[in-house]
């Protein structure tokens, strides 16, 4: 559906009370005759229409980054995701979150604003546009160069010179091995992710490791492989040459992550084993971190 | 389900000329009719909301000339009402199978997150960049950063919000489109 001619007005008159029943009504968790005055304006009002098209997408963008509520979740999973349409949008918003996270980092000088005079032919870091008095007065800092490519080379050296600075003096500070340790056990799935079950984890303050004990699929296998995913798709952590252990009287595997890497979102750990020759993928365990 | 209430080309110029004299003013008061029918049965989780749209519309257009001279009020909601009962009908059906929500992690987030990146090439400089500072961050970091890209333009926070949303509606749109034409 072409949605982008819907919002054309610059403005919406949209109060605290409208948005929270706009949540409700898309989460399913309005009455009926709640429900049948919301859709009721909705027809009529382009405002609160707009707002709609406006809410669901800050609404899917809460779930794709772990954001939501346990109940709202579970309102947002077993009703907004019934609609194909809404689930089209889950799947864009998962892409696109990925790609806006890839892209973070990386200055441009595109921006102006619609209204704003030409922007200056000498680059400047800061998007606004560069009439805009605002965004003057809040710099407190230039940069040293006048070509951007330097200024960028610079900003980078620095980053790393930082990072690695933190880096020694985290190591010398912190004794090796894997600190406070949270341990859970994940039953496997199968290898498209509809199998198994999601538990959720709430990790404790001061955790440092995350251990999982990965109950492993009855075929036996002298080595394997895992891969942790997080909801974008990205590999957080692999591990290779993993070894059985006995877990009362089942085989199972430790797969430790370092809760540095964690963050609240759902996890997707692939599960690779070979005999001999290259891994093939087994199975998966699903968990969120909350 | 009566599905065999088709919208003839009088029926239709009919029901046109019902939501305004003016038929490109209709045409736009059609449309936007049609998308608000089909987000409400989106948002009740019925699997096929653009047929049921349609399946609203025919009947409103079937009903019209015993209507037309006694209804007083926004045709919108009389749109409304009807979609009401078409909605009533459809639950009566057999459930369709409901889809488990998508992965977090499939193939298709790949193929999409490609057609993305192609897709936003094709933004202006300027909305390219925007979409990305709009919905960087998270939390309150997310909240702030808004507050001084919205400043930074020179316009309200609203404001700032139906345009990001509109240029990710196109982008969506174009994403769409990529994935179709890959599959072709």
């Amino acid at each position: 559906m072409d949605r982008t001619a819907l919002v054309s007005n610059n403005e919406l008159e949209i109060s605290t009370q409208d948005r929270e029943e706009l949540r409700r009504y898309l989460l399913g968790q309005m009455v009926e005759a709640d429900l049948s005055q919301v859709e009721e304006r909705l027809m009529s009002e382009s405002d609160l229409y707009a707002e709609l098209l406006i809410f669901e997408d800050e609404l899917i963008d809460q779930y794709v980054r772990g954001q939501m509520s346990e109940t709202d979740r579970a309102s947002f999973e077993s009703y907004f995701l019934q609609s194909s349409e809404h689930q089209q949008k889950l799947r864009f918003a998962q892409a696109f979150s990925k790609y806006v996270d890839r892209a973070v980092g990386q200055p441009t000088n595109e921006f102006k604003a619609e209204a704003a005079p030409a922007a200056s032919p000498v680059a400047d870091t800061d998007y606004a546009h560069p009439a805009s008095p605002s965004a003057k007065t809040r710099r407190f800092w230039s940069w040293p160069f006048p070509i951007p490519a330097l200024n960028y080379a610079l900003a980078a050296v620095v980053v790393i010179a930082i990072v690695g600075i933190a880096w020694m003096a985290l190591r010398s500070s912190r004794p090796a091995g894997p600190g406070k340790v949270f341990e859970a056990t994940l039953v496997p799935g199968g290898v498209v992710r509809e199998g198994g079950e999601i538990q959720t984890i709430s990790l404790a303050a001061g955790t440092d490791t995350l251990r999982l004990r990965l109950i492993l699929p009855s075929e036996q296998y002298p080595n394997y492989k895992t891969v942790l995913v997080d909801s974008n798709g990205t590999s957080a952590v692999t591990r290779d040459d993993l070894t059985p252990i006995d877990t009362f009287g089942k085989k199972s595997l430790l797969f430790d992550i370092p809760a540095t890497t964690l963050r609240p979102d759902t996890y997707r750990l692939r599960l690779s084993a070979r005999a001999t020759g290259a891994y093939e993928e087994i199975a998966s365990y699903n968990f969120r971190i909350r | 389900m009566n599905k065999n209430w088709l919208l003839t080309k009088e029926a239709f110029d009919a029901l046109l000329g019902w939501l305004d004299p003016n038929r490109e003013v209709a045409g736009q008061k059609y449309e936007d009719i049609r998308r608000r029918l089909i987000t409400i049965f989106s948002c009740r989780g019925c699997a096929e909301p653009e047929d049921l749209a349609d399946e609203t519309i025919n009947r409103v257009a079937n009903k019209l000339s015993a209507i037309k001279s006694s209804y007083v009020g926004d045709p919108a909601r009389y749109f409304y009402g009807v979609a009401n009962k078409v909605y009533l009908e459809y639950r009566r059906r057999p459930a369709p199978e409901v889809q488990p929500p998508p992965a977090p992690y499939d193939e298709s987030v790949e193929k999409k997150f490609d057609c993305l990146e192609r897709c936003m090439q094709k933004l202006t400089a300027e909305n390219r960049k925007l979409v990305i500072e709009y919905y960087q961050d998270e939390r309150q970091a997310k909240i702030d950063h808004r507050k001084r890209l919205a400043e930074q333009l020179g316009i309200a926070i609203n404001a700032l919000r139906i345009r990001a949303c509109r240029v990710r509606a196109s982008l969506q749109e174009c994403v769409a489109n990529c994935l179709h034409e890959a599959m072709a």
